[in-house]
């Protein structure tokens, strides 16, 4: 199954939400692979602590590299083994694979030509060969990656394998408009699939919303607020869901909603069980929310068309 | 970690101070699983590999069903790596083949064979095309300085010149197993989820022994060094006697290798992220299953393998030991399956015997 992480804009914490799915989901024991397609600004090294590919790598054999044809190869890097925290990513027992595909250092967005499109349908085939499931992180916006990923899932030989889309956005006015205005608005994600050769109602039933950096009612984080703020915060929220609703990106096409966690406001990481239990830097629900959204990236129930 | 493993250690005669011939058998195998929901037919294997409307895939049904397409052809002219670091160039062609042994396990081999070239001047394409699966070589390099350097990681081509990288027979390779993989006659329906391996293979010639009598009928043994360097890269430096010089032959014991070694690894990694003694035996089988299904019975070294080249596995044999690993992978899993049965029956007569014990509670009750 191959996944796409986009965002209506920037900052949403896309990158770092996958990565931390995908490490989720190696810990669940399936085969994961990380494919940074964010060419402008690939950073997925650097979350998942990988050094020899922190904004990208040097090698020259980088995904950029591979599309544009200049390697026949892209490189893979295991992040089990390849993660500079320390001892305590050894891979435990029953993971999966978890493998790194960086970007270039130094990238950037590019036209798509039909080679191009050709080596993106080579690269998925062959990926999943060896994984269960590969996370694909694309540039934020309407950017050449994505019009890259649906030209290349529109190949008769791709088509087959089951695609699905998460749309991050952070759950404010501004953002669920451009969340939506990025799947159905104009030359958003429906319309260029769909001048790709994708059945328009398939690929919308493959698409799902993910909420980030929520404050939930209710929570700890609430705690000290003054009356009048907490009434205030209510009644924006009501007016969101309505205007979520009214857009499309209503609860029932909402596959998770990760709180907002301070750890990730301020270093953008993986956190381990260890952040959770031992230094308790990180909330637990951060962690839960995450692994939620592992497991309900492969649970049919949450992905049947409405 | 390289874990060099010699099967037999031996003193190499002292290479002349001029030039002398160089004849060096270079190739990549890559192994992985034919992406379909079942093993195929032999009619379509055989349709998946016709790769050339031109050429007929060979077939065999014994000892198990094997299907070969007929050799590609790629020109080349690039660098050449040598672990001296002397520099050399190439140029002929490359010849490359795909095949599917079982119906579910695809291979692909680029080759070509290394010689001196003969003038300074690089000739007419003409030339090259009718000496196919060989490439002429400048340089002053040695056979066995080319063969090391072929078996080097490749280090990464730099993107400010990436069009003169050196010889990548692996891309080749892969390029046939896009090919193949992408055709319509298959389902592209995983059936577990395996790792490509890349065996890179070099072989050279031992210097005919001047006290061997001529003609004599008992070929010297092969000088083998087999390294396994991470999870998908293996390496096979071969140096055959004199008397064995049928190159299709060495090519065949080098897949032959890469598929054993590809079933020993998938197998193995398989039953190693099986949580064998963690889970329910039941789960552990569930998740070996794919193994016992289409993988359990290829396992037959040397069964392609030319009568005098069958030293090289008796020495695999004897040290790693493959098959000895492989019978230990095989008790491993038939173990787990005595147990799924065990712990079922052990389930089902807990099951009636709590059953029992629910009723008399009940009928206690009720009294």
């Amino acid at each position: 199954m191959i996944i796409f992480a986009t965002s209506d804009k920037g900052g949403t914490g896309r990158s770092v939400t996958s990565c931390n799915v995908a490490y989720r989901r190696a810990l669940q024991g399936s085969n994961v692979c990380y494919l940074d397609f964010d060419f402008g600004s690939p950073t997925a090294g650097a979350i998942f602590g990988v050094e020899a590919a922190g904004q990208g790598t040097s090698s020259g054999s980088g995904l950029h590299s591979y599309l544009a044809g200049n390697v026949a190869e892209a490189e893979q890097l295991d992040v089990w083994t390849g993660s500079g925290l320390g001892g305590r990513w050894s891979k435990p027992l029953g993971a999966g694979r978890l493998t790194l595909l960086p970007g270039d250092f130094g990238g950037g967005e590019f036209p798509v030509d039909d080679a191009m499109v050709d080596r993106c349908c080579e690269l998925f085939l062959s990926l999943d060969e060896e994984f269960e499931l590969t996370l694909v992180d694309l540039s934020s916006g309407r950017s050449y990656a994505t019009e890259l990923v649906l030209r290349a899932t529109a190949d008769p030989a791709i088509a087959e394998k089951t695609a699905r889309w998460l749309v991050f956005h952070r759950w404010t006015s501004q953002h669920i408009r451009a969340a939506s205005s990025l799947v159905h608005g104009p030359q958003g994600i429906l319309d260029t699939g769909t001048g790709c050769g994708h059945e328009r109602r398939e690929l919308e039933d493959g698409i799902r919303f993910v909420r980030t950096a929520v404050l939930e009612q209710g929570s700890a984080q609430l705690e000290g607020l003054r009356p009048e703020q907490e009434v205030w915060l209510q009644a924006i929220n009501t007016d969101l869901q309505k205007l979520a609703g009214k857009l499309r990106l209503g609860t029932s096409m909402m596959l998770g909603s990760i709180p907002l966690d301070p750890v990730l406001q301020w270093r953008e990481q993986i956190i381990v069980e260890d952040d959770i239990s031992n230094t308790r830097i990180a909330n637990a629900e951060t962690g839960k929310a995450f692994e939620q959204l592992a497991e309900r990236l492969t649970d049919d129930g949450m992905w049947e068309g409405l | 970690m390289p874990a060099p493993v010699p099967a037999r250690a031996r003193a190499r005669g002292t290479p002349p101070a001029t030039l002398a011939d160089v004849d060096v058998l270079v190739g990549e195998v890559r192994t992985t699983l034919l992406q379909n929901s079942h093993q195929v037919s032999a009619e379509t294997a055989a349709r998946l590999l016709d790769l050339d409307p031109g050429s007929r895939v060979r077939s065999a049904t014994r000892p198990f069903a094997h299907a070969v397409s007929p050799d590609e052809r790629t020109g080349v002219h690039c660098p050449l790596v040598t672990s001296t670091g002397t520099a050399a160039n190439g140029v002929g062609t490359v010849l490359a083949r795909v095949s599917v042994t079982g119906g579910v396990i695809l291979q692909a081999s680029a080759r070509t064979r290394l010689v001196r070239a003969v003038g300074e001047r690089r000739l007419p394409w003409s030339h090259y095309l009718a000496r196919p699966g060989v490439i002429e070589v400048d340089g002053r390099s040695s056979g066995d300085d080319l063969a090391d350097g072929f078996l080097q990681e490749p280090t990464r081509t730099s993107a400010a010149d990436p069009a003169r990288g050196p010889l990548d027979l692996g891309a080749v390779g892969n390029r046939l197993l896009t090919r193949v993989q992408r055709m319509p006659h298959i389902d592209r329906v995983t059936l577990l989820r395996a790792r490509r391996t890349r065996l890179r293979f070099a072989v050279t010639w031992q210097p005919p022994d001047p006290s061997d009598p001529p003609g004599s009928e008992e070929p010297a043994a092969p000088d083998i060094e087999f390294v396994v360097h991470d999870e998908s890269l293996r390496t096979l430096r071969l140096r055959l006697p004199p008397q064995v010089r049928d190159l299709t032959d060495a090519v065949v014991v080098c897949e032959d290798l890469a598929l054993h070694d590809w079933l020993l690894s998938t197998v193995g990694s398989l039953v190693d992220n099986s949580r064998i003694g963690v889970d329910p035996a039941a789960d552990v089988v569930a998740r070996i299953r794919p193994a016992i299904d289409h993988l359990l019975h290829l396992w037959m070294p040397g069964a392609k393998v030319a009568e005098n080249l069958a030293g090289i596995w008796a020495a695999l044999e004897r040290r790693p030991g493959f098959s000895k690993q492989w019978a230990s992978l095989r008790g491993q899993i038939q173990n787990q399956l005595m147990m799924a049965i065990l712990e079922s029956q052990s389930v089902v007569s807990a099951r009636s015997s709590n059953a029992f014990n629910d009723g008399f509670e009940e009928v206690s009750h009720g009294a």
